[in-house]
């Protein structure tokens, strides 16, 4: 956490809106990101993203700097989410009016128009988008980890802050969650890609 | 080192999260395993594919949509309040909240405690014997006697009440014992008009009694006890004698509700009780002389303006003008009678305790042992009750003092935030 970051946490705790706009500015984009990865629909992450906010907000006098403010926020927002899921689905089995209308959602809409580079891009797309699919299937702590790691590109480092477990959980469980992902998806998908692993993108 | 434990490290490898020495013995593996090679691969293509997903697009709106819920809870939430309070963990607040509940409750029953004793009640509003009414009474300028025996002596002079109802002044001299005085200040209603009347308590008397005799004299007991009803000049309301259960072991029940003169009850019940064995002996009695007078005084009220009627009625000039008096009289005068109904009403059952009975053959039923459980639910209402009762007494108080404590928060607010 940068000296001028530090401040503007420690304002916005004492109820200065402004400094928390600051905040806002620089990590919505982030949060919106990290829970639209997990909700896998715009309308609930934009509610799951407003939620968050205001729970920082309310809950930001108890936040001591024990931790960095993104790792903070980020935990607020995976378990925002995963709080938002569990209640849309409880909901969902005592919904008659539209059973099972959540599962498949939003498959198409999860895939976004990239121009730049097309073959690599359609190539991509449709085991990035196959990917995305099984991840569903996937239980919560599996699914988050692979989020935060694969999709969002947080480090081992990072992550284990976030989660709140040690650096070797995140490692194992990892581990096993693209081995459990692997194994959903048919080889020949996985063996076409051209991708280095260099090649990720570099975010966080 | 084997190809499990090779693999294992696969994905931390993808990640650059491998110790030197380790990356160094994964790749010598690497070069003379194909299947992890393989699997290598796949992982990389996997990884690469998730981390080449373009990242949503933020909506437009979301930021202005988050400052708006923070804003309004910046202004009017419990967040700018929060942040003058202590700032508490629940575990703390929690003790805090009990203790606060705890004060209320002692403050409310003992309030409560106090107000009844003032009027002669215990806790639960039943009249107390003994001396403690008359001490406070006294100050009052009104000499009470011992309210255990008011019951009694109330119904000596019930006539006269009853006749008060039928339009005659109001006031009931006390049917004094051997020239006792012996009444007993009738409450704020009465106080209040600042005539200090004597006026009789109305109490309503009720018993409940269940007995257990001999195998096969239910019947008898029966009609010694419809008997005895008679002889204590009461009658029985309703009666009834039921058998149950299976050939052979047949139980008889009698039921009966009676209604004895006030005065009579004990007698009768004493009577009865030695018919066979007691199994349950309640009574109970409920003041109404507070509904009785304000009635009472409506009734006169009533029969007030009835008599102003005629008087117009009879200076009436034309028909429209009967007419229109004819129809307020005849309103007044059905509520002048459902009033004297109603007065009627509790007279008699001021006058008739009611008593109900229950005989039982022996070994038949199961004493209905008065259970612990519904005792503690009787003081717990009637804690409620009186919590209730002690919060309305002053919600003024509470009211005035939350408008000062407002005040002085908002001011601590002002400072705060200035």
């Amino acid at each position: 956490m940068t000296v001028s970051e530090e401040l503007l946490v420690k304002r916005a705790s004492k109820g200065d809106v402004g400094a928390f706009e600051s905040l806002v500015t620089t990590y919505e984009k982030g949060v919106y990101a990290l829970a639209y990865r997990l909700v896998s629909n715009r309308e609930d992450a934009l509610d799951v993203t407003q939620e968050v906010f205001l729970k920082a907000y309310q809950a930001l006098p108890k936040f001591r700097g024990e931790s960095r403010f993104s790792t903070w926020i980020y935990r607020v927002c995976v378990n925002a989410s995963l709080d938002y899921l569990r209640k849309k689905h409880k909901m969902a089995a005592y919904s008659l009016d539209e059973p099972l209308a959540l599962k498949e959602s939003s498959v198409t809409r999860d895939v976004e128009d990239d121009s730049e580079n097309v073959e690599d891009a359609v190539e991509l797309k449709s085991l990035g988008e196959a990917a995305l699919h099984v991840l569903r299937d996937l239980d919560e702590a599996h699914r988050v980890i692979i989020t935060l790691s694969d999709i969002q590109g947080y480090s081992y480092q990072e992550i284990a802050e976030i989660l709140g477990i040690s650096m070797g959980t995140v490692k194992s469980r990892l581990h096993r969650a693209r081995n459990m992902l692997r194994r959903m998806l048919p080889s020949e998908q996985l063996g076409t890609s051209s991708v280095k692993p260099d090649e990720r993108r570099e975010r966080s | 080192m084997s190809c499990p434990s090779f693999q294992e490290m696969l994905s931390a490898y993808l990640d650059g999260e491998l110790s030197p020495e380790e990356a160094r013995s994964l790749e010598e593996h690497l070069a003379v395993c194909e299947d992890c090679r393989r699997e290598l691969e796949e992982l990389k293509s996997l990884v690469a594919a998730l981390g080449s997903l373009p990242p949503p697009e933020m909506p437009l709106g979301l930021h202005a949509a988050i400052m708006g819920r923070v804003r309004s809870e910046a202004s009017t939430g419990f967040g700018r309040f929060r942040r003058v309070l202590p700032r508490w963990t629940l575990r703390q607040w929690v003790p805090a909240a009990a203790a606060l509940a705890l004060i209320v409750l002692v403050s409310a029953t003992f309030g409560v405690w106090y107000a009844n004793r003032k009027q002669g009640l215990d806790l639960a509003g039943h009249p107390i014997s003994g001396g403690v009414g008359t001490q406070v009474l006294k100050d009052q300028g009104s000499v009470a006697s011992d309210i255990k025996a008011a019951p009694p002596q109330y119904s000596a002079v019930s006539p006269q009440v009853r006749s008060s109802g039928a339009g005659e002044p109001a006031s009931v001299a006390p049917a004094g014992k051997g020239g006792e005085s012996s009444s007993v200040s009738a409450g704020a209603g009465i106080l209040a008009t600042g005539t200090l009347q004597d006026v009789q308590r109305k109490l309503i008397e009720r018993a409940q009694v269940s007995l257990e005799v001999g195998k096969g004299s239910v019947q008898r007991a029966a009609e010694e006890a419809m008997n005895l009803v008679k002889v204590n000049l009461g009658y029985v309301e309703s009666s009834s004698l039921s058998q149950s259960g299976q050939p052979g072991k047949e139980s008889v029940t009698f039921y009966m509700v009676a209604r004895v003169p006030q005065e009579n009850l004990d007698k009768t019940i004493q009577a009865i009780t030695a018919l066979g064995k007691t199994l349950r002996h309640d009574t109970s009695v409920q003041d109404i002389t507070d509904q009785y007078v304000d009635l009472d005084a409506r009734l006169r009220n009533k029969q007030e303006e009835e008599r102003r009627l005629l008087q117009i009625m009879g200076e009436a000039k034309t028909v429209g003008e009967l007419l229109q008096v004819e129809g307020e009289l005849s309103r007044v005068r059905g509520e002048i009678e459902s009033m004297k109904a109603q007065l009627m009403l509790y007279d008699k059952s001021v006058a008739m305790s009611s008593l109900s009975l229950t005989v039982v053959e022996e070994g038949t039923v199961k004493p209905p042992v008065p259970s612990p459980w519904r005792d503690v639910w009787n003081a717990f209402v009637n804690a409620w009750r009186s919590l209730l009762m002690f919060v309305a007494k002053i919600l003024p108080a509470i009211i005035t003092l939350g408008v000062l404590g407002g005040a002085a928060l908002f001011a601590l607010l002002r400072r705060k935030t200035a």
